[in-house]
Parts: C-alpha cells; sequence; structure tokens
C-alpha cells in the first residue's frame, strides 16, 4: 500500500537526507553523501507521485483522526509510528525515528507551489544570529537573558507566501501654496499663492509578498522582507527535508487586501511626491488595482522561541538573507537605574559646563 | 505754568546748539513737553515725581516731548537726543548721570537715552524691559499713563543697580536655580535617551505599509499634471525698527561717547 509521506534516504545507505542551505544540496550525515536537488528528484519521482495519489484518497474517506478538521494522521515510512499533524503541514519530522518526512500530496496539483526559495543559512548561524540581536545596544535587556540561553526551539520553515504582481491606479486632489516675501515701506508683505492641484498615473509591483499562513504572525513575516528573488528555484519537494513546511491556508483573494493596501499607500506617495509647491495639503486619493497576478512559493523562515519570566518570546530570521526580527524582553529596573545614572551625570555637566546658564541667559 | 516752562524749554532746547548751557548738578526741570501731551496737573506730576527718583538715585530722570526731534539737532534721533542730553549738560555729578526718555510725534519716534550711573544701571536688557512697559501706553495716546510706567521702572532698576544688583538677562539665575535647571534639563534629555534605547528594543516587529521595494523600473506613470492657480492671500507685517546701539541682548551696547540707548516707534 502506498504511504502518503516520502522519506528522502540516501541511495548509499538508506539514512535520511536533508537538504543543507550552504552547499544547496542533500546531505546524508550518517556517510556524508551529497546529491543534488535535481538527482534526487529523478530518484524520488515516482515515489512522491504515489504519495501524493495517496494523499488524494485519504482526504476523500477520512478516518481516525482525520476526523477532527484540524488534524491528519500519516503513517512514517522508516518506522511505522503514526505521525500526527496539522491539516496544513506538508514537511516535518517523525517524533519518533526523527527521519525529515515530506507529504507531497499537500504540495501537489492546484496546491503546488510555483517556487521555493531554498534556505541558505544554516541553523548553527541562527543560534549566533540571535545573540547578535541581543546587541550591545539594548541596554535594557535582562542580564539573565542575555547570558542564559534560553532558546527553547529553534525551526526552520518554509512559509506559503503569495507573490502579487498588480498595476496599480489612482489620482490624487491637493491644495498647493507658494509664497513670495517682499519688502513695502515699513511693511513686508507675504503674497500666498494657491493652486488646485490633480496628479493622477499608475505604477507596476513585482512580486509584492504576503504571507498565506494563519499562524505565522502578519508583522513578523512583513519584518523579514526583503528577499532576494533571483534565487527563486522552480519548486520540488527534494528542497524540504529537514525543514518543516505548511502549504497555504489563507488564499490568494483573502491575502491580497494586504497586498493591494501596501501598493495603494506607495502610490500616494508617489503622487504627493510629484507636486512641486512649497506646501501641499492632500484633500483626497483614491486607487485601484487594475490587474493582478498571484504566485505560490515557500520562502525560507527560522523561527526561535525563549521564555523568560513566563512570557513567550518569539524570533524570525529570514533563511535566505539572515535578517532578524523579534522583540527584547526590558528590565524595567535596569531601565530606572540607567535613566537615574544618566541624570546625574547630565546634571553635573550642565551645571559645571555653564551650558545651564547659556540656556537660562535667553530667558 | 506749564505751558510757560514748555515755550521757555523750546527756545532753550533750539538754542543749545549755539550756546552751550551751564552746568547744574541737580536738574531744574526733569519733563520738557514741548510737544504738549500732558494737562497741568499731569505734567506736575510727572515732574515731582521725576525730581523725587532723581534726588533719591542721583540720576537725573528726563521726559522730553517733541513736535518733530529733527529741529533739535542732525542725524536719528539717538543721535539728536544725545546732543540735546550734552549741550545742555543734562545728568548729575561729575559724569552727568542720567536717563532721558524723548518722543517725537511727527513720526511717533521715541529714544531711551541712558548716561553715566543711568548707562550702568541701563543695560540693553533693562531698556528693552523698560520700554516693554510704556511703548503700550504710547501706543493708546496714554501719555501720562507711559510716563508713569517710565518713570516707575526706572526708579526701580536704578535702586537695584545702587544695591550692586544690575538688571541684566541672566542675573535672576542662583546658584540653586542653577542645580534645580541642570537636574531638570538632565533629567529631561536623559528621559529621551533612555525611552529612545528602550524604543528601539520594541519596534523591530511591524507590518510593512508600503510596497516601495517591489515597484517595477520605471513603470511610474504618471498620466494627469493639473495645477490650476485659484487665489493669492496677502499677509503684511510691520517691520520693527529698532534703531540705535542697543539691541535686546545682555549687558551694554555703547557709542563711543559712553551712551547708550534704545529707539523705536510707538
Amino acid at each position: 500500500m502506498a504511504t502518503e509521506i516520502t522519506n528522502y534516504q540516501c541511495p548509499a545507505c538508506t539514512a535520511p537526507l536533508r537538504f543543507d542551505g550552504e552547499s544547496g544540496k542533500l546531505v546524508c550525515d550518517f556517510c556524508g553523501s551529497t546529491y543534488s536537488v535535481e538527482e534526487i528528484e529523478t530518484l524520488y519521482a515516482e515515489k512522491d507521485k504515489a504519495a501524493a495519489e495517496a494523499s488524494k484518497k485519504a482526504v476523500e474517506t477520512p478516518a481516525g483522526w482525520d476526523t477532527d478538521e484540524n488534524l491528519r494522521a500519516y503513517q512514517c515510512p522508516t518506522c511505522g509510528a503514526e505521525l500526527i499533524t496539522e491539516k496544513t503541514t506538508a514537511a516535518t519530522s517523525c517524533p519518533y525515528c526523527g527521519n525529515p518526512t515530506v507529504v507531497p500530496g499537500q504540495l501537489s496539483g492546484a496546491l503546488k507551489p510555483e517556487f521555493v526559495l531554498p534556505f541558505q543559512i544554516e541553523k548553527d548561524a541562527v543560534v549566533q544570529a540571535l545573540h547578535r540581536h541581543y546587541g550591545k545596544r539594548n541596554f535594557y535587556l535582562p542580564r539573565l537573558f542575555r547570558s542564559d540561553n534560553h532558546i527553547e526551539k529553534v525551526q526552520g520553515v518554509y512559509v506559503p507566501f503569495w507573490l502579487f504582481d498588480a498595476t496599480v491606479s489612482g489620482s490624487g486632489r491637493y491644495e498647493g501654496q507658494d509664497s513670495v516675501t517682499r519688502r513695502q515701506g515699513d511693511y513686508n508683505v507675504t503674497t500666498t499663492m494657491h493652486y488646485k492641484v490633480e496628479r493622477a498615473g499608475t505604477a507596476k509591483f513585482d512580486r509584492v509578498p504576503v504571507d498565506g499562513s494563519k499562524k505565522m504572525p502578519d508583522n513578523y513575516m512583513d519584518s523579514l522582507e526583503p528577499f532576494d528573488y533571483t534565487q527563486l528555484k522552480d519548486f520540488s519537494t527534494a528542497y524540504l527535508p529537514g525543514f518543516l513546511a505548511d502549504r497555504f491556508d489563507v488564499s490568494a483573494e483573502e491575502a491580497s487586501p494586504r497586498m493591494e493596501a501596501r501598493c495603494k499607500d506607495t502610490l500616494e506617495d508617489l503622487l504627493r511626491r510629484d507636486v512641486d509647491h512649497a506646501v501641499v495639503v492632500p484633500e483626497g486619493f483614491q486607487a485601484k488595482v487594475e490587474k493582478k497576478e498571484a504566485h505560490y512559493a515557500l520562502l525560507p523562515v527560522w523561527m526561535l522561541t525563549t521564555k523568560w519570566r513566563d512570557k513567550n518570546y518569539l524570533f524570525a530570521m529570514n533563511g535566505q538573507t539572515g535578517k532578524f526580527v523579534g522583540e527584547l524582553p526590558t528590565d524595567n529596573a535596569l531601565f530606572w537605574r540607567n535613566l537615574g545614572i544618566l541624570t546625574l551625570i547630565l546634571t553635573l555637566i550642565l551645571r559645571f559646563s555653564g551650558i545651564t546658564r547659556f540656556l537660562l541667559g535667553f530667558f | 505754568m506749564k505751558r510757560l516752562v514748555s515755550m521757555i524749554t523750546a527756545v532753550f532746547l533750539l538754542a543749545i546748539l549755539i550756546v552751550p548751557a551751564s552746568a547744574a548738578d541737580d536738574p531744574e526741570y526733569c519733563v520738557y513737553d514741548v510737544a504738549e501731551l500732558l494737562t497741568d496737573d499731569e505734567y506736575w506730576t510727572l515732574e515731582d515725581y521725576a525730581q523725587e527718583i532723581s534726588e533719591v538715585q542721583q540720576c537725573a530722570v528726563y521726559f522730553v516731548t517733541v513736535e518733530d526731534y529733527r529741529d533739535y539737532g542732525d542725524g536719528d534721533i539717538y543721535n539728536v537726543a544725545r546732543q540735546i542730553f550734552l549741550a545742555n549738560e543734562f545728568g548729575m555729578g561729575e559724569d552727568g548721570d542720567g536717563v532721558m526718555l524723548i518722543l517725537s510725534m511727527d513720526d511717533r519716534d521715541y529714544c531711551l537715552l541712558a548716561h553715566g550711573f543711568g548707562d550702568t544701571a541701563l543695560t540693553d536688557y533693562g531698556k528693552d524691559y523698560i520700554s516693554g512697559e510704556f511703548l503700550d501706553n504710547f501706543a493708546d495716546n496714554d501719555w501720562y499713563g507711559g510716563c508713569l510706567d517710565y518713570l516707575a521702572r526706572t526708579d526701580e532698576l536704578l535702586a537695584q543697580a545702587r544695591a550692586g544688583n544690575i538688571y541684566d538677562r541672566g542675573n535672576w539665575i542662583t546658584s540653586g536655580a542653577l542645580w534645580l535647571w541642570s537636574l531638570v534639563l538632565g533629567a529631561a534629555i536623559a528621559a529621551i535617551v533612555c525611552l529612545i534605547q528602550r524604543a528601539a528594543m520594541k519596534k523591530k516587529v511591524r507590518l510593512q505599509t508600503g510596497a516601495l521595494g517591489y515597484l517595477e523600473g520605471g513603470s511610474v506613470n504618471i498620466t494627469r499634471r493639473r495645477d490650476v492657480y485659484t487665489h493669492s492671500t496677502e499677509i503684511r507685517q510691520k517691520i520693527e525698527t529698532d534703531k540705535g546701539p542697543s539691541g535686546s541682548s545682555g549687558g551694554h551696547s555703547h557709542s563711543s561717547d559712553s551712551f547708550s540707548g534704545k529707539s523705536g516707534k510707538f
């Protein structure tokens, strides 16, 4: 019986393979063999197809865990254990044998992404990046948080993104003002010319990203931009082993308003900048998306979670560029201490440098 | 009586550039209302008040009104005021200590002149303070009220100077005030710095609002540019015409003959 899951195994020793971001190849950690994506695609084409077919049938005849609309059950082809995953999971690892597993059925047919941006940064570099993110300038980061290793989980995730191509047109109304001042006897006379200004225009946008995953926080995903799209590859499941991957659960139509708002905002700014008057008062703007096209892509993101004083902190890293984002905890006691010390130092400097006397001299 | 004094004064002031007047330790008169702006009662009240101040402070305080200062000398009102002061040997004592306010009605010019101890007591800042008190009265043609303000404020600054506390910019600043303000400023700057530092830790995660980075090169096409002139508005602002050597800075601004003054329009 065909399984819905594919385990990419080393052709030499049958140990699990994982995609290595640095080399861009699939690596066997057991025997050290490496394989190109194309080689593995060719080897596993039949297996993936069979798994996708099996997955299709399983959706039509759900049973057991599958009756929960948010969960799906699979059988690990390596150890035979039952894997319970979220409905959208496309790649994970078996909690029993640890082998990377891919669910080709989640990423085939209409659900197949057009592109994948492979990971280029390895796990070790992520932890180093987190420590760099703590930084020397984050003065109010609790010392214990900085020194202790609080990282609970580091996970590479291929996040589903919609990349929108769009053409936006719009028009804006403004009041423009230009002033001239001249001397007339004992008076300065300022004459202001008022103009009714209109601007209209169009702009094209390429691949504006909007994440298609409900469980990924939008602000984190937005903050990871930009991704270098020149590295986009045609989608292949061979890039997934060793990482988590989800298929989209936010459709292109549902994601579109966020893209439209961003493009309209940019066009509004462009039209406003085109108005050449000393003072410009916006009076109205309207825009519409003339045409749009959505591309489905999986983009690489490292997710890290830490806990500090019973509060979870989430960090994310662009798996391609290394851009790191995430809010850090602040130590209020440290804040007040630094404020007090700085106040004391500044008070002494102001008092004895004569700056205060100089400033007060203006009153 | 006041009319008689005014007539004598007018002749006197006209003659001063030809025949120097004799020096006097105490001013014979302090108020010379040639432009006849004051009533008799007002005149004598002000005259008595000015005499009293002059005597107490040992510094003559004069108030002079004329129709047109140009009738009494050459140059601007500050130079004419100096010529009047010198030629009449105004002031008291060896140094000619004195303060004089002259109003010229034709163009509504004024000049506040100080000499000797008057110059020491009335810094530029002090002159600003005094003129700030009387100008609003004169602007409303309240000559008596304006002169009263002038005399009162001049008396106040002369008294302060006699006590060794010359009224000048920043003189109110005591050591305690310096510490207090240093603390306030220091705390304010420190709070701004610390809050910016703390905010920097928070704002690293945010939603994007624009898509400028995804704009296709050369794709922006402005299809309509329309700028239609609708109307004009005009604002007229009177230019402050402060003349004379003093500005509004601290200390004193002197001409070469130890006079200082502030002039302008009312």
